[in-house]
């Protein structure tokens, strides 16, 4: 059987799913990127003073970049971690520093009119491999706690105090070597996250949520992830019905989790208290944070979730403009290049953050349906391909490349059509953008490479 | 922890789905977008058609289509520039164009968006400026010249005939889907009465419009867009000479003069007096004028030749006669002593001049009244009750046009009044009239209301012994005559015989002694004519006067109703008899008369 082949090349085994499905998004996307300007204004797709031009050239860049990546020693991957981490956060330093800012970003190297760079899709993809190869070594191989200085402990004394709780809550007593473990994997991923924050691209910080997201397949608190889920939902819901009332719902929910799970656990009363009281400082104080720390645009940018109509000139307008161009596709939308609203320029940042709108538009639900399988196809390979890695590396490489993926889908797509907050990132191959078609590329076929020589790695 | 994968996989399918049931509903159920992306995107823009060109009998043109040329202005697309230099290209007053960019720059910071969007600076440039300052735009960015077609009168008159287009307004808009906003409509006149044919078929432009109301091009590259079908021309009946004629007889005056071809029932002239210029319905003119002429007390936008009217007066016997001779109560040789006049009671008398007793000829040539209520009295008593008299003498003065709108083709026109039974049923009461309550018929008088057009309609009547033709201002459509059918033969029920004698009693009105319209006789052409004065409670009696000519098939029948201008052959008939004379020969053989009447100021 040719799974058990052990014949493998310069590249390896390829997995042609992964690869076909990036070659069809990379080419929807270029497509799509063409089709979203008027038609008088519309230039060959080859012509590299337009946007669909440059696409094609950065997609036949990363088409390079993807083989010589096939080419590359996998070993390499995991040896040149720290460094490719440090020439990471290195460049979102100096984005800091001599970055310009391109639509309220100050994300951008500006190397000349033609070519700008943005780090933070580099950043992904180093930051990436050095969560991999972080989590590659299994907690029970980990080097023992260790001491770390007194400012460590209080910048992480949040997320510490809820793993200790989620410790004590689950009866399995205090592993403090546990708890500094995944410490330090938030310290890998919190200091990239933190210097893109710094440049006010808020979209691109949510990013590393992605990789929290990875982090629960290697024994994470689950708890954590359901916490997560909750809190958002809590904050969400805080802001439709009174806070006091959610308190009171909390109360409620708590003595139900302890009378159907934890009854006979008199210990379990403390920690589960603990988390109620905490849940309600958030409602309350989340509601307080909404209120008066965030800025008006970014509220709106929230509550035109649950009313689109809110603000239609303005936080609505693109997604409202975004979701009138998709429903007006219908069924089998309005044929290639005839998606008026999206030749008219009507969905503000098309090609970019909206690209999906343009699919939507010009071939309806047939289109968005085919797109939204293509990336679940993806998504769930990627996922099933990474369990099957002999590697820890490459598992949990395989892992990260899927949330991070997975998250950018979500957001993006959830955006279009009115599900998610707008916060501005690009859907992966599809939207138009060197850096990000390039961070992505990196990302996808270094797990390709690593998944193709997969049967060399002895167990 | 492998089990932990599976949370993966749930999750990545739970999203997918749920996405997709969204898209299912946004794309698939929900139509709401589809409409609101089509209105949102595809504008359809109207290319205004030119109205059609009116003219005259001859060919001359009364109304055509000009040019009228605005300033525009694109406000986001202006720098800095030079106001002075632009009103002295522009020949705007300094002061006026200071005060056009305040306005601009006031509707600004009303909506942002007006930033965009083309609007007028200066309104209603000169050609001439308009060269100028085409010549030197390059210096102004963000203005142009834009041009838009306005209706233009050559002939300063005949402005009731033509009446007059204007925007239309709520109620037109309103009455009439066809009409936006912004489009000329007919409201008066000829104007209105073949405002079908004149306003030709818009064409329709459909454009994409971008989010910023910029236009895209074309949409479907032009597939649906229908370009404009300008009107048709329209030729009218007028001859525009003789109408300026007849306005100039009727300067310093009010009434009206209505002159047919009886034989086709073509109104050559409609003068009503005062009058305006036609010009100033127009654009800027209107602004200036309307007002003034709405307020005039002596409502110039009046059209006096149509309107309810006055008494016809003695006008009105000739019809009496004719009426007396086909029911019988009277034939040609029947005399009626005067005796200055005809006793209704011991104490009423309907006062006549004295003249030789008379037969019917010479009653209609000296305007007998004593005749005219014998000939009314005797009607009324041809049945068993005087209403039903009354009744059959009604149906007979209508068929003569009196009562009725004539079939015209003007819109304006009124019906005047013709009393009817019930009419008087309901004044004095049913049963408790008759023929001598209501005596002051026989004379043209009374409750009585006619017009200048039913006056000369009369005379076609006569001229025509026994029909009219509905008098009207259309001729042709684009050189096409209209058909027939629009104005049809009228015959009055009395039989054509009878009215040789209306003929000679008119003829003998203008040249036989005893003639009440001597002032009216050609040398050199026979004359028919009959004198009336219309009765006025509030002042001067009204002088009236009918007419036609030649004797050998009438070329002409005029009706002439002068206000305040006391007995027909005052002002009337000589009016008559100098437009007559100048259609039939082209001449004036008469200055001191004419003279005359143009030096004429009635108050």
């Amino acid at each position: 059987m040719s799974s058990n082949d052990r014949r493998t090349g310069f590249f390896g085994q390829v997995d042609g799913v992964l690869l076909g499905i990036y070659l069809l998004l990379t080419l929807i996307g270029w497509m799509h990127v063409w089709s979203a300007v008027p038609n008088q204004e519309r230039l060959s797709p080859f012509d590299l003073s337009s946007e669909a031009g440059k696409q094609f050239a950065w997609l036949l860049i990363c088409l390079l970049v993807g083989a010589a990546l096939l080419l590359t020693d996998t070993k390499l991957y995991y040896a040149l971690r720290w460094p490719f981490y440090g020439i990471g956060l290195a460049l979102l330093l100096l984005v800091l520093v001599i970055g310009q800012e391109v639509g309220g970003n100050k994300s951008w190297i500006v190397l000349n009119s033609f070519i700008k760079i943005q780090p933070s899709e580099f950043a992904k993809y180093f930051t990436a491999l050095a969560l991999a190869g972080y989590l590659s070594t299994p907690l029970h191989l980990a080097p023992s706690a260790g001491r770390w200085p007194t400012v460590f402990w209080v910048f992480m004394a949040p997320i510490t105090l809820i793993m200790t709780l989620a410790d004590l809550l689950l009866g399995q007593g205090l592993q403090m070597k546990r708890v500094v473990y995944w410490l330090k994997a938030f310290v890998i991923i919190g200091v990239p996250a933190i210097l893109v924050l710094a440049e006010k691209d808020t979209g691109s910080t949510l990013v590393y949520a992605a990789f929290v997201l990875a982090m629960f397949r290697f024994g994470l608190y689950l708890l954590l992830l359901y916490l997560g889920i909750g809190l958002a939902f809590l904050f969400l819901t805080s802001l439709l019905i009174p806070p006091w009332i959610l308190v009171l719902g909390l109360f409620l929910v708590s003595v139900g989790i302890w009378v159907l799970f934890f009854r006979r656990s008199k210990k379990a009363i403390l920690p589960l208290g603990f988390f109620l009281v905490l849940l309600s400082l958030f409602t309350l104080g989340g509601r307080w944070v909404f209120d008066t720390i965030l800025l008006p645009h970014q509220r709106t940018r929230i509550m035109v979730l649950f009313d689109p109509d809110l603000d239609p000139k303005g936080s609505g307008w693109n997604v409202n403009n975004s979701k009138m161009a998709i429903g007006s596709g219908s069924w089998i939308g309005k044929g290639f290049l005839n998606g008026t609203l999206t030749q008219l320029k009507f969905v503000p940042k098309q090609h970019t953050d909206f690209i999906f709108s343009a699919i939507g538009e010009q071939w309806g639900l047939l289109g968005t349906t085919v797109v939204i399988l293509l990336f679940i196809t993806l998504l769930m390979r990627l996922i099933l391909r990474a369990e099957m890695q002999r590697s820890p590396f490459a598992k949990a490489f395989g892992y990260v490349v899927a949330c991070i993926l997975f998250f950018h889908f979500f957001m993006n797509v959830g955006t279009t059509i009115g599900l998610a907050p707008a916060v501005g990132v690009p859907l992966p191959f599809v939207s138009y953008g060197g850096s990000s078609l390039l961070g992505f590329t990196l990302l996808l076929f270094t797990f390709i490479k690593l998944d193709a020589h997969n049967l060399e790695v002895l167990r | 922890m492998e089990g932990r994968q599976r949370i993966y996989l749930v999750l990545m399918a739970a999203v997918g789905l749920i996405f997709w049931v969204r898209l299912f509903f946004l794309q698939g159920l929900d139509d709401r977008f589809k409409l609101a992306a089509d209105t949102y995107s595809i504008r359809r823009l109207v290319n205004q058609p030119l109205r059609g060109n009116i003219f005259d009998r001859k060919g001359k043109v009364l109304a055509t289509n000009d040019y009228a040329f605005d300033l525009m202005v694109i406000p986001l697309e202006t720098k800095e520039m030079d106001t002075l230099a632009l009103a002295a290209l522009t020949e705007v007053p300094l002061d006026e164009m200071r005060k056009a960019w305040e306005k601009v720059n006031k509707n600004i910071e009303k909506k942002r968006r007006y930033k965009r969007q083309p609007q007028p600076l200066v309104r209603d440039l000169s050609q001439k400026s308009i060269a100028a300052f085409q010549e030197k735009m390059y210096r102004f960015p963000g203005l142009y010249v834009e041009k838009r077609s306005v209706r233009r009168y050559p002939e300063p008159f005949a402005a009731h005939a033509l009446g007059y287009a204007r925007e239309a307004d709520g109620s037109v808009l309103e009455a009439d889907p066809y009409y936006q906003p912004g489009d000329y409509v007919g409201v008066a006149g000829i104007e209105r009465a073949y405002e079908l044919y004149l306003r030709g078929i818009k064409g329709v432009r459909k454009v994409y419009v971008d989010v910023r109301n910029n236009e895209k091009g074309s949409y479907m590259d032009g597939l649906y867009d229908t370009l404009p079908i300008p009107g048709a021309d329209l030729t009218s009946t007028l001859d525009i000479e003789l109408q300026k004629y007849g306005e100039l007889l009727m300067q310093g005056k009010r009434g009206a003069i209505v002159a047919i071809e009886p034989s086709t029932g073509e109104i050559l002239v409609l003068v009503s007096a005062p009058s305006y210029d036609p010009n100033w319905m127009v654009g800027r003119n209107l602004r200036q004028h309307y007002g003034k002429l709405i307020l005039d007390p002596a409502k110039p936008m009046l059209n006096r030749a149509v309107m309810d009217g006055y008494p016809p007066g003695s006008t009105f016997k000739v019809m009496n006669a004719m009426l007396g001779l086909q029911a019988g109560v009277i034939n040609t040789s029947t005399v009626v002593p005067c005796g200055g006049g005809f006793r209704i009671s011991a104490a009423h008398t309907v006062g006549c001049h004295g003249h030789p007793n008379a037969d019917l000829r010479f009653s209609i040539t000296t305007s007998c009244n004593a005749y005219y209520c014998h000939v009314f009295n005797e009607l009324t008593k041809t049945r068993q009750s005087a209403r039903l008299a009354y009744q059959e003498w009604y149906l007979g003065a209508k068929r003569f046009g009196f009562g009725t709108r004539l079939g015209t083709d003007i819109p304006e026109a009124k019906t005047g009044l013709l009393p009817s039974p019930e009419y008087y049923d309901r004044v004095h009461g049913q049963g408790k009239w008759r023929g001598l309550t209501v005596i002051s018929l026989g004379i043209g008088q009374g409750e009585l209301k006619a017009n200048a057009l039913q006056i000369a309609n009369l005379a076609a009547i006569i001229a025509n012994r026994g029909f009219f033709v509905s008098p009207h201002l259309g001729k042709a459509i684009n050189g096409k005559s209209l058909p027939d059918s629009m104005f049809q033969r009228n015959y009055t029920l009395v039989d054509t015989a009878h009215f040789q004698i209306a003929w000679d009693g008119m003829y003998g009105a203008v040249h036989k002694p005893g003639g009440t319209a001597k002032v009216a006789r050609l040398d050199s052409i026979p004359v028919y004519g009959k004198t009336g004065t219309a009765q006025n409670p509030h002042g001067k009696d009204h002088s009236v006067f009918m007419a036609f000519a030649p004797s050998n098939s009438p070329k002409i029948a005029i009706g002439v109703l002068v206000e305040n201008g006391g007995f027909g052959a005052t002002y009337a008939a000589p009016i008559a008899s100098l437009l007559i004379e100048k259609y039939l020969t082209d001449s004036i053989t008469r200055p001191w008369l004419e003279q005359r009447l143009l030096e004429t100021r009635l108050p």
